[in-house]
């Protein structure tokens, strides 16, 4: 029979369970299996507690097992019913929350002490029902909403729980969580979150020559050319066996501390061509040429945040970083040729790895807190592993190829965040 | 002098509640509590000496001529003024009233829910009067705004002024509310003579001020 009637109810009152005229509202906290307490000075309002309880069930899947009451202790007090007093004859729209501050120290000791209960304060006043919610460590009440008046406790119950009651709750906090909460600083202080993350893959073009420099710096390496499969003039430089200009791709994964110190894992990709001496005629068997470089690396972040509009967050930022690089060969002979030329077997090898370092700065750009551009330029170096001792013939050694190998960058990508508070 | 007038009026020096929508009437009784302790003299010497009263007394015979011509004044504005000894205060809890950004008046307000009577008689208004100051050319930031405070200020030895700052709340009885609170300022040109008509010129400006404030009902 209830049901009906409450189907009945919904069915004729959906528009007016809705309606309401919100005076302010505050953040607060709706507590899984939430103990509500219900204070009134009206003694003719008709409210129940047991049907405000179905109500939050029927309405909010995630509050648990709520308890709902009447809140005797402070309908009997006689400091509580001054500032009860006082509310009813001052609760109007167009005030907000501290016109409507408990001033009394008692009563602001009370409402301190309410720990995770809520109480709902409610009063009538022409064909209205004004309704405060109050909550630990707040004088005043945290939302004042002014709802539509009913004479039937179901659809009462189902009017508060609608306007008051609507959002995730969440779990009710133990003993020592409380403690260690309530020492926590406020989050409205908290403006950065403690962990930004991201990860993106960004393009761009990496080459030799720094831009503003002079060309005489490079110019010998650039226009070298390999002679025989492996003579140079110079082979300090791996520019001066492959093309220093390519396309870069990375992939990359960071984390900032604080929004201001934090590390990126990276990996990038690029394809050159070797540079080989056309006019000799010994290239004639071979179909192409040419080196992937893989580099993979950590870098050190130092970031700073900045709120350009509500919508961007601009973040410039500075790196150090090393990586190690591999060069993989791709060779490949002209069809038919069975048996490559003794040049051929011979050719320039290049290190297994090489170690180096990068520095550079960029640009974040995040929009709407999850997407974000990234700009960014650096320098990066690579040389010869300097695990090994040198050994007691060094002087006499070969240099090592590529022991002094530096290209500038710049990039260009897209990425995801997300940050943890 | 400019410069100094156009930085003063930057800030506001009243606080309206929402709900003040009438000042009171001319005939509606206003209670008037403060006034017996609200009245601070500064510079005492100087006063002594230009009004030809005894250091040991000065203090006292300036306060009750001060608060006598503040009443009397005040009358002329509202018929049913109701003196409420200060002894009501004892309980009342003291708390800052925000104005302005940096402008804060603290005083004791009654608490909520009780409604303060005259034997009797119970004032829908209330004029809290909390502090009353007079002295040679003061400036009210340097009393309430606390960006201001703990700066030192030079006594000059010629005056051009003689000063009243004065903050008072406006208070609802009987809904327990500041409709209006606000921090006044006069600056009373000083030649060379000072006597007890000029004082009270002092205070009559004063409570004109009051008067016109509530009366606008709307803050600066």
């Amino acid at each position: 029979m209830k049901k009906l009637a409450l189907f009945f109810f919904l069915f004729f009152y959906v528009v007016d369970l809705s309606a309401k005229e919100t005076v302010f509202n505050n953040d607060y906290t709706i507590w899984k299996d939430a103990d509500i307490l219900i204070w009134t000075k009206d003694s003719n309002l008709v409210i129940s507690a047991k049907e405000l309880c179905f109500s939050l069930k029927r309405i909010n899947p995630t509050i648990g097992e709520p308890k709902c009451r009447i809140f005797g202790e402070w309908e009997r007090d006689s400091v509580t019913a001054l500032y009860g007093d006082w509310l009813k004859n001052n609760l109007a729209p167009n005030l907000d929350a501290d016109h409507l501050r408990a001033r009394s120290p008692e009563m602001i000791k009370k409402i301190n002490n309410l720990e995770d209960k809520t109480v709902i304060y409610l009063t009538q006043k022409e064909n209205q029902l004004y309704v405060a919610l109050f909550e630990e460590l707040s004088a005043s009440p945290k939302t004042v909403q002014i709802l539509p008046y009913s004479n039937n406790q179901i659809e009462q119950g189902e009017i508060i729980a609608n306007a008051l009651f609507k959002k995730k709750a969440d779990r009710r906090l133990t003993k020592d969580e409380r403690k260690k909460k309530a020492e926590e600083p406020d989050s409205y202080y908290l403006e950065t979150a403690k962990h930004h993350s991201w990860i993106g893959v960004a393009y761009g073009k990496t080459q030799a020559p720094l831009p503003l420099t002079p060309k005489s710096w490079y110019k010998n390496k650039l226009n070298s050319r390999i002679k025989s499969y492996r003579n140079t003039k110079d082979s300090l430089s791996l520019w001066n066996f492959i093309e220093d200009e390519a396309p870069l791709t990375s992939i990359y994964f960071g984390r900032t501390w604080y929004g201001f110190i934090g590390a990126e894992f990276f990996y990038r990709y690029s394809s050159h061509k070797a540079k080989i001496d056309n006019t000799d005629p010994i290239y004639q068997e071979l179909d192409y040429w040419k080196f992937s470089r893989h580099e993979i690396g950590l870098s050190l972040v130092f970031s700073k945040n900045y709120q350009s509009f509500s919508f961007l967050q601009t973040v410039p930022y500075a790196f150090i970083g090393f990586q190690y690089s591999f060069f993989n060969e791709d060779i490949s002979l002209k069809e038919g040729i069975e048996t490559p030329s003794r040049q051929y077997e011979t050719r320039i090898k290049f290190e297994n790895a090489y170690k180096g370092a990068l520095i550079g700065a960029g640009t974040h750009l995040i929009f709407f807190k999850h997407y974000g551009i990234n700009l960014k330029a650096g320098i990066g170096s690579r040389g010869r592993m300097l695990d090994s001792d040198p050994s007691s013939e060094a002087a006499s050694e070969p240099t090592i190829i590529g022991g002094s190998t530096v290209d500038c960058f710049a990039s260009i990508g897209i990425e995801y965040y997300w940050s943890i508070k | 002098m400019f410069f100094f007038v156009a930085c003063t009026s930057s800030h506001q020096w009243s606080a309206v509640h929402p709900s003040y929508k009438k000042a009171p009437s001319p005939e509606e009784s206003i209670g008037m509590v403060g006034l017996e302790s609200a009245f601070i003299l500064t510079r005492a010497k100087w006063f002594s000496n230009r009004l030809e009263i005894s250091m040991d007394s000065i203090h006292s015979v300036v306060d009750s001529l001060m608060t006598s011509n503040f009443t009397n004044e005040f009358k002329n504005y509202h018929s049913q003024v109701l003196f409420i000894p200060d002894s009501v205060k004892k309980n009342w809890p003291t708390e800052s009233q925000k104005l302005d950004k940096s402008i804060f008046l603290k005083g004791q307000l009654p608490a909520q829910g009780i409604v303060i009577k005259n034997d009797t008689h119970t004032p829908p208004y209330l004029f809290i009067l909390h502090e009353f100051v007079i002295g040679t050319d003061l400036d009210r930031s340097l009393y309430y705004d606390y960006t201001q405070g703990g700066q030192e200020v030079e006594v000059k030895t010629s005056v051009k002024h003689v000063t009243a700052i004065l903050s008072y709340t406006l208070w609802d009885n009987l809904k327990q509310i500041p409709l209006f609170s606000s921090v006044i300022e006069i600056q009373e040109p000083y030649t060379n003579k000072l006597t007890e008509t000029y004082l009270k010129q002092i205070t009559q400006k004063a409570v004109k001020e009051i008067h016109q404030e509530i009366s606008r009902r709307k803050s600066p």
